[in-house]
């Protein structure tokens, strides 16, 4: 416990130090500190728009992929179980396959050869993101469903009186609510700590916080801590409100 | 005409029949109790009863009116399951609740209704638990005040206490009836149990292989076992066929015999045995005795026929012991013919 809990932080922490850091080298601890580097990455307008820009994306394909993939995965588990089979086959493809031919798919599927013109957009993004957040709600929501006697349930349901979508509403989707937050907070961070789609789909159209990590990588090596710092307490926060907000909703 | 009808109801899987032709009725305020082998379609007549499987044929009509067309929902049955299927993310409370919330009654009522229930059923102290935390007796009670809570036409019950252990199932059993003389509810309820079939049932339909091979009032159905299924059923009977028959109390018939262990009189070898018309006799060799608590059970041998025979344990009486002689007599009233 104690071993990974050091794995796990002591890099984010040295990270943080270094950020703050005035010089750092030769010792075990940085000789000053300084918020120099910090009051610099704010005072950038390039780093406020990443900010924005990545919250934007991120916050839009958890709407998205929300109303999307969940009712799909419900649906598909309750009424159509010979679907469902495929569908768990189908969930691990956009892993399988290398993220530029994902990425070609996507700009193809698009760009006006199908009607939809997207390209260059947060929305390509967004969308973008489907194909990926699908197998992250996919499996969480899945072993909580397995969990409960959903065919027995279904049917006590309907004795009592209760429509399908009652059904749905008041137990099943609570009962499934750990894997849904699971499902919430996975694709939170991967919309947000994304580089390869965001790189491969809007690039420099729209800077998110990863591509303006990419940036900035070339440059001060204090400046770059100082960001993935920013970057790591923005994940945070932005964590722990989707975590408080949806366990605020199974309490109710 | 009686309050739940079912006429000529089929149901099949594929090309395997559940079961064929079947006709029931089940009187207001009485329970009907369905017992049978396993697999032979109790189950699915529940489920067909319920609105939960389809049947291919035939009707469902329950105070006078025909249900077989309506959905689950509308047709105000309530059912217990054996696994309880309790709503897992609601208290004891909510679970009763759900169902009137769907029929829009104000929050009052409901709660009252809720409140007498959890009280009626001895579920007080765990209202507000989930059911994960209750016991399987305590899930039981509340998957039936679930389905009481909303005053069904008619319950149905499958196996409800096959789950529990012997004495909470006795416990269970004793308060169902219990409950039942109070709200007189109307129930089918499907056992494996004949204790339970024969305590419970104001009338037993014995099923084999989808049909009904008797029907009758728990004492009808245990003096006077129509076919060897039923026989088989209530269990502990001597069963004897006329070879047998022939063997023993050299008597031709050509049906099977019942004989309960009780109705055969068991004593000490007399020299000249008083013989009268309807009496059989014969002698036997002791080759075991059991005490079962007020009864003691003889096991004997009738011309290398095993015979088992119940006597009542008086306290000071000295058994027979193993390896006695003895002799035994049958009166022609306590034999039941079987037909097959
Ligand atoms: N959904 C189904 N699809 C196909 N066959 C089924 C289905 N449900 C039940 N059966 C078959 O129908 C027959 C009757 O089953 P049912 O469950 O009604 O029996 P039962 O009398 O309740 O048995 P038990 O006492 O074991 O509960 C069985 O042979 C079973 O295999
Ligand atoms: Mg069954």
């Amino acid at each position: 416990m104690g071993l990974v809990f050091a794995v796990q932080v002591l890099p984010i922490a040295a990270v943080a130090l270094n950020g703050f850091a005035t010089e750092w080298a030769g010792s075990v601890l940085p000789v000053g500190y300084t918020t120099q580097y910090m009051s610099q990455l704010f005072a950038d307008p390039r780093f406020t728009q990443a900010v924005g820009n990545s919250l934007l994306v991120a916050v839009g394909s958890l709407v998205v992929t929300s109303t999307i993939c969940v009712p799909a995965i419900l649906v598909a588990h309750c009424y159509f179980p010979i679907l469902d089979r495929w569908m768990g086959a189908l969930i691990i493809l956009p892993y399988a396959v290398p993220s530029i031919v994902l990425a070609l798919g996507l700009l193809r599927l698009y760009s006006g050869n199908y009607g939809v013109v997207l390209n260059g957009t947060p929305w390509v993004l967004i969308f973008g993101y489907i194909p990926l957040a699908a197998s992250l709600y996919y499996v969480p929501i899945k072993n909580n469903l397995r969990a409960i006697a959903l065919t027995e349930i279904f049917e006590a349901g309907r004795l009592v009186g209760a429509s399908d979508l009652a059904i749905m509403r008041r137990i099943v989707i609570p009962s499934i609510m750990p894997g849904l937050v699971v499902g919430l907070v996975m694709n939170f961070t991967l919309a947000i700590s994304d580089f390869v789609y965001a790189n491969l789909l809007v690039g420099g159209h729209f800077p998110t916080l990863q591509i303006f990590i990419g940036v900035l990588s070339g440059g001060s090596g204090r400046l770059i801590s100082a960001l993935i710092t920013a970057y790591f307490a923005v994940v945070l926060i932005a964590t722990s409100i989707v975590i408080w907000a949806t366990s605020r909703k199974i309490a109710s | 005409m009686s309050y739940v009808e079912i006429r000529n109801l089929s149901k099949r899987f594929g090309d395997t029949p559940v079961f064929e032709s079947i006709d029931l009725d089940v009187e207001k305020g009485s329970i009907c109790v369905l017992v049978g082998p396993s697999g032979c379609g109790k189950t699915t007549l529940l489920r067909a009863v319920a609105g939960l499987a389809a049947p291919d044929q035939g009707t469902i009509t329950i105070d006078g009116k025909d249900v077989t067309r309506l959905e689950a929902k509308q047709r105000g049955i309530g059912m217990v399951f054996q696994h309880y299927a309790l709503f897992p993310n609601m208290s004891v409370e909510q679970n009763l609740a759900f169902g009137l919330e769907q029929m829009k009654l104000p929050a009052t009522i409901i709660a009252k209704k809720v409140s007498r229930m959890v009280d009626l059923m001895g579920l007080g102290p765990r209202a507000k638990a989930r059911p994960a935390t209750l016991s399987g007796g305590q899930k039981q009670r509340v998957a039936l005040a679930r389905a009481l809570v909303l005053e069904p036409k008619l319950l149905l019950l499958d196996e409800p206490l096959s789950a529990l252990d012997a004495q909470i199932r006795k416990r269970l059993r004793d308060e169902l009836k219990k409950l039942q003389h109070e709200m007189g509810f109307t129930a089918i309820f499907v056992t494996h149990d004949q204790e339970e079939a024969l305590l419970l049932g104001d009338r037993i339909g014995v099923m084999q292989s989808g049909r009904f091979a008797q029907v009758g009032g728990p004492s009808e159905i245990y003096g006077h076992p129509a076919t060897m299924a039923v026989a088989k059923f209530i269990g502990d009977f001597n069963i004897l066929d006329p070879v047998t028959i022939e063997q023993v109390f050299n008597r031709k018939c050509c049906l099977n015999w019942a004989v309960h262990p009780q109705a055969i009189e068991i004593f000490r070898p007399i020299p000249k045995p008083k013989l009268s018309e309807g009496i059989y006799q014969a002698d036997v060799q002791i080759t075991g005795v059991h005490v079962l608590g007020c009864v003691l059970r003889y096991m004997v041998q009738a011309k290398g026929v095993a015979l088992k025979i119940d006597a009542l344990n008086r306290p000071n009486m000295t058994p027979m012991k193993k390896g006695d002689a003895a002799r035994i007599s049958l009166s022609a009233a306590d034999i039941c013919e079987l037909q097959n």
